[in-house]
């Protein structure tokens, strides 16, 4: 059973560090354009469960008013696909994996108008490299805070 | 009488036959890859033979593009007393050599260029004010391991040395043949200075025999500060990424996609350094689709420029208003750069 999409939840889209200019604030707006923009439910996922499967990469959150507002549409689409034959396999027991993905969504028909839209409403949790050492610090008993409405791709 | 209009029909059919110009525009020509140079040539003498008429020799948009891009960088220059961005090393003076050589000393020559129904006199004013700029070359340090395959020590005095992905021509300079005989179809180390968009390469060290293997390696781009060295290396990496690098569906970036990236980094820096603060300046990331693209942001306005197959793709937007969004050429990527930059009102976009 797919859980249905909640007006009050908020995805994160993990960005390869190429797509992030090292001096700038944001990724490229190109990170957010895709036919099928994938991204994950945060509510499902969390970003430290993100930053273990992608320590490299930088990960920004927006909203489902977000999407709303510039006109797109946001579809659950979890890994592996339920109605399909690995879909019996409970994936909330397995190891989270970017195969085995309960919380993945997609965003269709993102445009570079749009794609430009999202990154502007989209806020930073982390740089690449940042949940990196975040993740080192919650290792060694220190705490490391994502950035405040600072630093996507599942 | 008859053999008197014979032989004026013969010499004006080995005239026509004989008038042939090809643009020979180096960077012009390295950005055309296999596609042959556009190629034009006399087709027509009026009586009296005060006019002559040139022609492309072919349709091909490269041949058109170049008679238009020429066309427009006049329109620029008299309208602003300064050539456009766009235009490559080598361009104004190619076509000052065309003009010089149908003008000879003529001050009152002048000619009518044409390209889709649009006229354009070029006089002889604007060919001094052509030939008057001088070409600016870029360098790229490399170390060239090829066979030296040629010497000419009688007429330019230079020599070659080659592999299958570059062959680059050294002059002789004041030395004598037989400093460079020695090396003759060997194995060569060539540490030099190679001029982009052109095969000529000044060497920084002597020649040295090696067995390393054949190649070419670019150390580093010169006549640009570290910062703009260091978007052009990083722009290079983007040659490493794999395919499937950002998703299973994701396409490895074209190596000529990465060189016409930094080329265009090259000629915004040439063209804005002073207008650009450090660290302002737009920076190239990849796209899955194999693209190369960057945002640029300046006040309200900003841009989206991404390098696709055959040209580019630009998003163009002003207090969050979509102001275009589609294909555009060189020169219209620059105008909207410009309109960047200056506030000044949006250029007009072919289609729009």
């Amino acid at each position: 059973m797919v859980e249905p999409i909640g007006d009050d939840e908020t995805f994160i889209r993990h960005v390869h560090p190429k797509q992030w200019p090292p001096d700038q604030a944001k990724p490229n707006s190109g990170a957010f354009r895709d036919s099928e923009l994938s991204v994950d439910r945060e509510r499902l996922r969390s970003v430290e469960i993100c930053c273990m499967l992608r320590p490299d990469h930088g990960f920004m959150r927006f909203s489902v008013a977000d999407i709303l507002a510039i006109g797109l549409v946001v579809e659950a689409d979890p890994l592996p696909d339920p109605a399909g034959a690995q879909g019996g396999l409970l994936p909330d027991i397995l190891p989270p994996s970017l195969e085995n993905n309960p919380a993945h969504a997609i965003i269709r028909g993102m445009q570079k108008s749009e794609a430009k839209k999202l990154k502007d409403r989209a806020e930073v949790i982390f740089r690449p490299g940042e949940c990196d050492a975040q993740h080192h610090a919650a290792q060694q008993g220190g705490e490391a805070e994502p950035a405040e409405g600072a630093a996507g791709e599942p | 009488m008859g053999r008197l209009e014979g032989f004026a029909k013969a010499f004006r059919a080995a005239t026509l036959k004989s008038a042939q110009a090809s643009l020979s525009i180096p960077s012009f020509r390295h950005s055309l890859g296999d596609e042959p140079r556009p190629d034009y040539r006399l087709v027509e003498l009026t009586d009296g033979s005060t006019t002559l008429v040139l022609a492309s020799s072919d349709d091909r948009p490269v041949t058109r593009e170049a008679v238009s891009r020429h066309l427009e960088a006049v329109e620029e220059y008299d309208r602003t007393g300064a050539w456009p961005p766009y235009v490559y090393p080598g361009e104004l003076q190619a076509w000052a050599e065309v003009y010089q050589t149908l003008f000879r000393r003529s001050s009152d020559a002048e000619a009518v260029v044409s390209v889709d129904g649009h006229d354009r006199r070029v006089t002889h004013r604007s060919v001094e004010a052509l030939a008057r700029e001088p070409i600016r070359p870029l360098y790229r340090e490399v170390v060239l391991i090829g066979t030296l395959h040629l010497i000419d020590s009688e007429g330019k005095r230079r020599f070659q040395i080659g592999n299958k992905d570059a062959d680059l021509s050294f002059d002789l300079g004041d030395d004598p043949v037989e400093v460079i005989d020695p090396f003759r179809w060997r194995r060569v180390r060539a540490h030099a200075l190679w001029e982009v968009g052109s095969r000529r390469g000044i060497l920084r060290e002597p020649l040295a025999l090696t067995e390393e293997p054949m190649g070419i390696e670019v150390l580093r781009e010169l006549d640009a500060p570290d910062w703009v060295v260091g978007l052009l290396e990083r722009t290079e990496s983007f040659k490493e990424l794999p395919a499937g690098w950002n998703d299973p569906g994701s396409v490895k970036i074209s190596a000529a996609r990465v060189e016409a990236a930094k080329e265009l980094i090259r000629r915004l820096h040439e063209r804005y350094a002073d207008a650009i603060p450090e660290g302002a300046f737009p920076s190239f990331v990849p796209n899955s689709s194999g693209g190369l693209e960057f945002d640029w942001e300046v006040g309200d306005r900003f841009l989206n420029v991404e390098l696709v197959e055959g040209g580019y793709d630009i998003l163009a937007t002003e207090r969050d208003r979509d102001l275009y969004s589609g294909p555009a050429n060189q020169r219209e990527v620059f105008a909207w750069i410009q309109w960047l930059l200056t506030g000044e009102s949006p250029p007009r976009v072919a289609g729009r």
